[in-house]
């Protein structure tokens, strides 16, 4: 699958940027989300190592290296931080995560001074703002599955990106990009839900968090992008989904 | 990049930009375990020199010490010496990498922007001439005409075409969309193809506009959303076959064209 033009209107774009194809990627497969408003450039969880080279050719066809003013991590994994260095490298962009990680995040090798290119969020979440005032707003979605996680939200598109909540576990290569059917989707995201995610009372602040915001799109970091109708029954699962420490056995066991 | 372009100048694109941006990672990684290795080579070295510094210092430090100390100092400079070129040499190399992305990734733009532009001229001219020819000349000029733009379409699958004519009173100008454009998409992309016009024929630009819209039924609409993403290709009407000062033109879009100011979009490359 090429880039994924997610929204377009004449100042705003938003696009998946051609994913990894098969077995390109080693490990779980990614998406990594490029926010372009006017000039200026958004990078949404670049990827692990090895994954750079393709992120970078596809964003190519959109922006150059320098317009992006941004990287802006969800949380700490290795999937999302990994290739970190060559975008310091590459880019002059600051990078914005959890305070919690802002110390950690040194330790996959970062170049020299890189460290004061670095953000940390507050816990109640941030505003990033383009040149001409209009924002993205960092919601805060700890324990989701990170204990310093954040989505992030644009209300020009309505796309909410959700990082690892609502992701799929699966090579998308042969998949459709989009959940239009969420019964036939669920299958793909329940383990990893039950499992991951910390418990149904960090769902519950999520959701208040969340609130009213109109929801076009929900765009994981791994899997199929949710919209129409599948938005609102992934919701609905997911506010009933007993999951994390809610299923957790003596014995490291989990209730299934 | 857009869908006229070759496919094979597509696959060579992104395998050269895949293959620099790879090396150019690879550095990264290799600078970074090289900067640990010097790292604990410096500490590891800096503990021996004081060792060996101090049993020199003694009193009773016999000749062989002493000159071990000495060797172990200019070791420590050589060191330090082959980490800074090492590390100069990346940022070079570095540089040197993202100098030839940029580069490439420019030319290989142009390079298939061109191909698209030449390769429509070229295979095409004869199309656009009955075009221009038979304004005038065709007594049922619109049916004839849809009937070239539908052999037209089959090669060059053209998301917008038009023919404008400056006249007495101000511009005549034919429009054709291949299906049907949403009324949002038509107001999107027509004034500024009409201002587009009126300045390639040197009109002034409140000029009077006939402007004639016409759908072409017989495929349904696939162009893209905005007027940011089309690229318009034009060609003057020959003056000495037609007698009329006109101008004719596609409109192809490319759903990778930059989101872009307004003010800064630069005509005629897009309308
Ligand atoms: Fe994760
Ligand atoms: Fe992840």
């Amino acid at each position: 699958m090429r880039n994924l033009e997610l929204y377009r209107d004449s100042n705003h774009l938003c696009v998946l940027l051609h994913e990894t194809e098969g077995n390109e990627e080693e490990g779980i497969h990614s998406n990594q989300y490029l926010i372009l408003h006017r000039e200026e450039g958004v990078l949404l969880d670049p990827g692990g190592f090895g994954v750079m080279p393709d992120v970078l050719e596809a964003m190519l066809d959109y922006c150059t290296p320098e317009q992006i003013k941004a990287i802006i991590l969800s949380h700490q994994d290795p999937d999302i931080v990994g290739g970190l260095a060559s975008w310091l490298e590459i880019t002059q962009a600051q990078v914005w995560i959890s305070r919690l990680w802002t110390r950690f995040i040194p330790h996959y090798g970062l170049p020299p001074k890189a460290v004061e290119r670095l953000i940390a969020i507050p816990d109640e979440g941030a505003r990033f703002t383009w040149n001409d005032g209009t924002e993205l707003e960092l919601l805060p979605a700890h324990f989701l599955h990170s204990e310093g996680n954040f989505h992030v939200y644009d209300p020009t598109s309505q796309i909410l990106f959700s990082g690892d909540l609502g992701a799929a576990e699966m090579s998308s290569a042969a998949l459709s990009p989009f959940v239009d059917d969420f019964p036939a989707h669920v299958c793909q995201i329940a383990g990893f839900h039950r499992r991951y995610m910390v418990s149904h009372r960090a769902v519950a602040v999520w959701r208040a968090t969340l609130g009213d915001r109109p929801l076009s799109m929900i765009a994981p970091q791994h899997g199929a992008i949710y919209r129409g109708r599948a938005i609102t029954d992934f919701l609905a699962w997911i506010d009933e989904l007993p999951c994390g420490v809610d299923c957790l056995q003596p014995g490291g066991r989990f209730l299934p | 990049m857009n869908r006229f372009v070759p496919s094979n100048l597509v696959v060579l694109r992104r395998d050269v930009l895949c293959a620099a941006s790879a090396l150019l990672e690879e550095q990264v990684r290799a600078s970074q375990a090289f900067s640990a290795i010097a790292k604990t080579l410096h500490r590891v070295h800096g503990e021996l020199a004081n060792s060996l510094a101090e049993l020199a210092g003694r009193a009773d430090a016999d000749l062989t010490v002493r000159q071990l100390a000495r060797r172990c100092q200019t070791l420590r400079t050589t060191l330090a010496l082959v980490e800074q070129h090492y590390q100069a040499d990346v940022v070079r190399q570095r540089d040197a990498l993202r100098a030839l992305l940029a580069a490439f990734n420019e030319s290989s733009k142009v390079l298939a922007q061109t191909l698209v532009e030449k390769d429509l001229l070229d295979r095409h001219r004869m199309v656009l001439e009955r075009v221009v020819l038979s304004y005038e000349r065709v007594i049922n000029w619109l049916p004839f005409i849809e009937e070239v733009l539908k052999e037209f379409h089959a090669i060059f699958p053209f998301d917008l075409f038009f023919v404008a004519f400056a006249e007495k009173h101000g511009l005549t100008a034919h429009l054709f969309y291949p299906g049907r454009p949403t009324a949002a998409q038509r107001s999107d992309l027509e004034p500024q193809l009409v201002r587009e016009l009126l300045a390639r024929l040197n009109q002034p630009f409140d000029a009077a506009v006939d402007l004639a819209v016409h759908y072409l039924d017989w495929t349904p609409w696939f162009g893209i959303a905005t007027a940011q993403c089309y690229q318009l290709l034009t060609e003057k009407v020959p003056d000495h076959r037609s007698g009329l000062a006109g101008i004719l033109g596609v409109g192809f879009g490319s759903p990778h064209a930059r989101v872009r100011d307004r003010s800064q979009r630069t005509a005629p490359a897009c309308v």
